[in-house]
Order: C-alpha cells, then sequence, then structure tokens
C-alpha cells in the first residue's frame, strides 16, 4: 500500500469517541488529508486503560449509588479538581439531550451508554483504524474486556506488562531493536536538563536499565512507566504523528524526524503542525 | 429414533484453543420417541421438544451469565411485534420523506415509537436496549431536517435488520453501531463532550 501515512495517538483515538463535535470534525478533517491511519499496540492498550477504565468507574458509581445526579456530583467532588477537568467521558450531554427525563431515567440511560462502550469500544478503535502495527506486541493488541455480568462485572485484563506473560512481546522488541534505542538513549541523554519532563527522565532511565539487560524489560512495566516512549518507538517510519499531547511527543518527533501535528484541547483552535526535522 | 439437543447449552470458548472453541457441551440427549413418553406417565422430558414458534436461541459461551430476560406472555410478544412493526413503518416514512418538514414529523413519530420501545426494554435482551437507547439519543441530538438520505436509511437498516431482527448480542450491536458511524451519525454523542479549563 503506498500514499502518506499518520500516526494515531491515544489522545486522538480517545477524543474520536468521546470529544464534542467540533473536535470530532476537525480531527476528521484532518485525517481526511491521509491516504493511511495508522495506529499501535500500545495506543490500543492505552485506549482500553484509560477510556474504557473510566466507563468502569463510573458505571460502577452508577451502580453503587444508584443515581445519575449523585454520581455527577460524586466525581465533582471525590476526584482531584485536575483529574475531574480532565475526565473524558462527558455525562452532561446526556442531561441536555433527555431533557426532563428523571434521575432513575438517566440513571439507566446512562449505565447502557457506559456498557455499550465498555463492550463496543475496542470495536470501534479497530474499525476507525485503518492498520495497527504490532509494535512492541503488547497484550493490549489482543486483550479484550471480557463481560462477566451485565452492566456489574467486566474483567478488563492486567495493567502489569509483568503479568502479561509470553504475549507480551516488548522484551524481543527492546532486543531486535538494540541499535536505534542506544541512538535515541544518546539524544535523550544530550537534551537540556530544563527540557527533560519526569516521563523524558522515566524513558533515559528504562532505556539505560534494557540496554544492559533486555529481559528486564517487561519487569519495568513499560507500557505504565513510560508509554509515551513505546508509543514513539512504534510509530518509527510513519512522517506524521498526530496527537493532542505533546509535551513528551515533540521530543520523539524531533528524534524519529516526524512532522508533529497537534490538535488543542479547545475545539476553536485550528491544529498546531510543527515541521519535521528531516533536514536539521 | 430421533434425538435433539437440550435447550440448555453451552459454548466453550476457550481463547487461543481453537479445537475447543465451538466443543458444544449438551447437558444430555433428550430421546423423543413415542417409546420413550409412553415409558411411564410419571417420567416427563427434561426440556421442551423443538417448537417451531419459538424464536431462534443463540449459544452463549460458558462463563458470561445470561442476560435477565423475563420470560414474556404471548400478550407481551405480540404488543413488542406490534410496535416493531411501527418503528419500521415510521422508519420507512423517514425514508420517504422528501421535503425537510415531511422529514421532521416522520423523525418525531419514530422518536415516539422509540420511546414505545423504551418501555419495553425490561422483557428484551441488554443489547436490545442498549441500541434502543443510543438510537433515541442519536435521533435526539439530530436536527430531523437535515438527516440526508443516507442517514435515513442507516436508520431504517438499524431498525429493520437489528432492533426487529434475530434476538441482540455484541455481533449485532456492533453492526449497529457500525452502520450509524457510517452513515455520519455519532453513536457516542451521549456521553460526548470537550473537557472543559484546559488548554
Amino acid at each position: 500500500m503506498t500514499g502518506k501515512a499518520v500516526f494515531l495517538d491515544t489522545s486522538i483515538q480517545i477524543a474520536q469517541v468521546i470529544h464534542g463535535p467540533e473536535t470530532k470534525r476537525r480531527i476528521s478533517d484532518r485525517i481526511s488529508n491521509y491516504d493511511i491511519t495508522v495506529s499501535s499496540s500500545v495506543v490500543r492498550q492505552e485506549f482500553k486503560r484509560r477510556l474504557l477504565g473510566e466507563a468502569l468507574y463510573l458505571l460502577r458509581q452508577l451502580n453503587k449509588h444508584q443515581s445519575f445526579a449523585r454520581v455527577m456530583r460524586h466525581v465533582t467532588d471525590i476526584l482531584p479538581p485536575q483529574n475531574a477537568r480532565k475526565k473524558q467521558i462527558c455525562l452532561d450531554i446526556l442531561l441536555t439531550i433527555h431533557e426532563g427525563a428523571s434521575d432513575v431515567e438517566l440513571t439507566e440511560r446512562c449505565r447502557r451508554y457506559l456498557r455499550t462502550l465498555l463492550t463496543q469500544g475496542l470495536n470501534t478503535f479497530d474499525a476507525e483504524t485503518g492498520h495497527i502495527l504490532r509494535g512492541v506486541g503488547c497484550a493490549g493488541l489482543t486483550c479484550g474486556v471480557v463481560e462477566k455480568s451485565p452492566y456489574e462485572r467486566y474483567d478488563m485484563g492486567s495493567k502489569l506488562c509483568s503479568k502479561a506473560g509470553s504475549i507480551c512481546g516488548v522484551v524481543q522488541f527492546m532486543r531486535q531493536n538494540a541499535d536505534a534505542l542506544r541512538v535515541l538513549l544518546r539524544h535523550l541523554q544530550a537534551m537540556e536538563g530544563s527540557e527533560k519532563t519526569i516521563e523524558i527522565q522515566r524513558a533515559e532511565q528504562f532505556l539505560q536499565n534494557v540496554l544492559d539487560d533486555p529481559e528486564s524489560a517487561s519487569k519495568l512495566e513499560p507500557c505504565l512507566k513510560v508509554g509515551d516512549l513505546l508509543i514513539a518507538l512504534e510509530s518509527r517510519g510513519i512522517p506524521v504523528f498526530y496527537t493532542m499531547n505533546p509535551k513528551e511527543s515533540k521530543h520523539f518527533c524531533r528524534f524519529l524526524k516526524q512532522e508533529m501535528v497537534v490538535r488543542p484541547v479547545n475545539p476553536e483552535l485550528e491544529d498546531q503542525v510543527e515541521p519535521n526535522y528531516t533536514d536539521s | 429414533m430421533s434425538y435433539s439437543y437440550s435447550t440448555d447449552v453451552n459454548v466453550t470458548d476457550v481463547e487461543g484453543d481453537a479445537s475447543k472453541r465451538s466443543q458444544v457441551h449438551a447437558v444430555g440427549f433428550a430421546k423423543n420417541t413415542k417409546v420413550q413418553e409412553e415409558r411411564s406417565s410419571s417420567y416427563d422430558l427434561a426440556y421442551g421438544k423443538s417448537d417451531p414458534e419459538e424464536p431462534p436461541m443463540k449459544l452463549v459461551p460458558r462463563g458470561v451469565r445470561g442476560p435477565a430476560v423475563p420470560s414474556q406472555s404471548q400478550g407481551a410478544r405480540d404488543f413488542s411485534r406490534r410496535v416493531l412493526q411501527k418503528a419500521t413503518e415510521s422508519a420507512s416514512e423517514l425514508v420517504a420523506a422528501s421535503d425537510p418538514v415531511a422529514k421532521a414529523n416522520a423523525g418525531f413519530d419514530l422518536l415516539e415509537t422509540l420511546e414505545a420501545l423504551w418501555a419495553l426494554r425490561q422483557l428484551r435482551e441488554p443489547d436490545w436496549g442498549d441500541l434502543v437507547n443510543i438510537l433515541q439519543t442519536v435521533l435526539s441530538a439530530t436536527d430531523l431536517e437535515a438527516l440526508s438520505a443516507a442517514q435515513c436509511t442507516a436508520v431504517k437498516r438499524v431498525i429493520c435488520d437489528e432492533l426487529a431482527g434475530v434476538p441482540m448480542d455484541g455481533e449485532e450491536m456492533s453492526r449497529a453501531l457500525d452502520i450509524l458511524h457510517s452513515a455520519g451519525f455519532d453513536p457516542w454523542v451521549g456521553i460526548s463532550g470537550d473537557p472543559s479549563g484546559q488548554e
């Protein structure tokens, strides 16, 4: 297959499902400029862990409180302000659409929506992504959400790479890409200290550890701790990286000579295109 | 001599073990011969014989507790069928509507019928009620006058092929979401919104 490809980061994949209509339209317009859309195993795993994890959290709260209004209050009161603002699933819209509905009805509609997201979310992810790269061979590529009892019990699988056993391919990936990892480590080490975020520092430490001992890769829980690094490595070779979270990605995009396109959270703003660094 | 499977069957779905994937564990074979039934007046078959009136049955993977669907009376089934028939007709009118006002009126009729289907949700499997919820939410969030021909057709397909089709599970739901999405609807509109206070 030939054509211009774009890599969709987790933030974009989540936004395509549950962000507002204007954001969705802008993302759709952006993607239409490319012939091929690509994502990866770690992105799929993050999509499940973050978005579907939040759906499960809200469903459990609804089951516990049996009240849509109480859960709305609970989320605002209990979650730290920063976390509540960043909450991805927006329940307010149900109130608007089903204006006049009782709390009992809204509770049930919400539970049904969340169940649909839990059981169909990954199907939507797969259907809307042209190609999913195996990349590090994250267990998230094959593990879905298992419904044990509708609206009640769901098995999301382990979040830990160390518990994925032979399904996780991170050790093999690190072995096969040792040379590239060495170059990346040197790039990160050469960065100014002030530029290094905590995640970049973690990535540096992780690379150092796995280059010394590749077998330790899965024990270091890379999907949880250095997800941005793994996604960057998986996106290698794709010329454009589309994200809503440029903080760490910009450093990796520079290294990988990718063009980075940033979708701001504010839907009124245009995408920001950071040039690639092929010539630098 | 004829045998029939019991209706209580499980399919073992063992991940990564294709040989066992479709292994059917019948709880037992029930012998439906006349001889057997005449053997003793106190002897009864463990399970009912195949009934051509029964709706198609789906096998449920073992380990998944079946949806709590109360058995329906004949009256409830008839009523449910009539409401579904009405929904199908409303959807056809939506497809046939030639101007925005006619389209909106057909859409409002359909929303009323969907409300009647919503009232029947406890009689049906979870995915059926979930899809009624999504369809109501999607249509309520849309300007009915602006529905495209493709969207009207998609709504009709979802109602005729999925809601009024065989008992629903994840497969039908997945197809329904795909039909809606392909026609330009946003199935997730009910739980979508931009995070506030960020940038």
